[in-house]
């Protein structure tokens, strides 16, 4: 690493691996562990607390895949060799991780913080999928 | 930056951070405190002056500022019990009282000064909301102890 690019701040993201800390928030165990403190304080705060921090994530994912989306769109213009089929399959999974994303906040609006763990998970596993442009200025959700 | 793809001046001054300094120090959250201590207020520069009679400035500056963002992590990742042991760790090793560091923590928040420049910050968010979970889960503790007859 050269003296020049040693004092460049470090890139925004933190996490090498963007499925921890979706797992982190979503954690049946640290639910568990606030309902052995069997204090409802607690535990009414801790559903507060996470709710905010689940609907955060969905939020970020939501706005990263719209990013993601709108560099894909901007790089395709220039590219020559497009290929229809698989455009058309990214453009379906840009769709479907937008909706999904809506979905999960409904789902913890409803179910509480917890409920769209499942549905998160999954979420993280096709976002990992998707291409990430090098201009995005939003944090990779995969490293390349 | 991960300490695996650390320069080789900058790589030394970390191992000799960890086994001279770090490893002395009890706790994760006691070695983040520490850490984010080594950081100039104004500036958001790194400095700690012994290492840098060994190792360059710019060398070190990057070992503890690489050491703050990986104990970060690794705090903000765990699980809230793990976190809670950290805290009550912290408490433990502070000359104060658990009632009055508590209260300070809570109220005034100083923690905050511990997040390392430029996090994501959902990473911040979920951190900040753990601590506060787990400073609640020490202060119920607390109040049960002192209810007691």
């Amino acid at each position: 690493m050269s003296q020049a690019s040693s004092t460049a701040r470090p890139p925004r993201s933190s996490f090498a691996n963007a499925a921890a800390i979706q797992e982190a928030i979503f954690s049946r165990e640290d639910w568990e562990f606030i309902k052995r403190e069997r204090c409802s304080a607690l535990e009414e705060l801790f559903l507060t607390e996470r709710k905010a921090v689940a609907c955060y994530w969905l939020t970020v994912t939501c706005s990263r895949i719209s990013a993601i989306r709108h560099n894909h769109l901007q790089n395709s213009r220039l590219a020559h060799n497009l290929s229809p089929g698989q455009e058309l399959r990214l453009l379906g999974q840009f769709l479907y991780l937008s909706l999904v994303c809506r979905v999960g906040l409904v789902v913890i609006q409803l179910g509480g913080p917890l409920a769209p763990a499942n549905l998160t998970a999954h979420i993280q596993r096709i976002a990992d999928g998707l291409p990430v442009a090098r201009e995005n200025s939003f944090a990779p959700l995969r490293e390349n | 930056m991960n300490s695996a793809l650390l320069h080789a001046d900058a790589r030394k001054a970390y191992d000799d951070l960890w086994q001279r300094t770090l490893a002395k120090i009890n706790g994760d959250l006691n070695r983040l405190i520490y850490l984010a201590s080594t950081r100039d207020y104004n500036s958001g520069r790194y400095h700690h002056a012994g290492l840098e009679t060994h190792f360059g400035a710019e060398a070190v500056r990057e070992a503890l500022e690489t050491a703050h963002r990986e104990l970060f992590e690794k705090l903000t990742l765990c699980s809230l019990e793990e976190l809670v042991i950290q805290l009550a760790l912290y408490v433990q090793c502070s000359r104060e009282t658990p009632e009055e560091l508590l209260k300070t923590w809570r109220t005034l928040q100083p923690y905050r000064v511990a997040i390392p420049l430029d996090v994501e910050p959902l990473t911040v968010h979920l951190f900040l909301s753990n601590l506060k979970l787990a400073l609640e889960v020490l202060q119920q503790r607390q109040s049960r102890l002192q209810d007691r007859p």
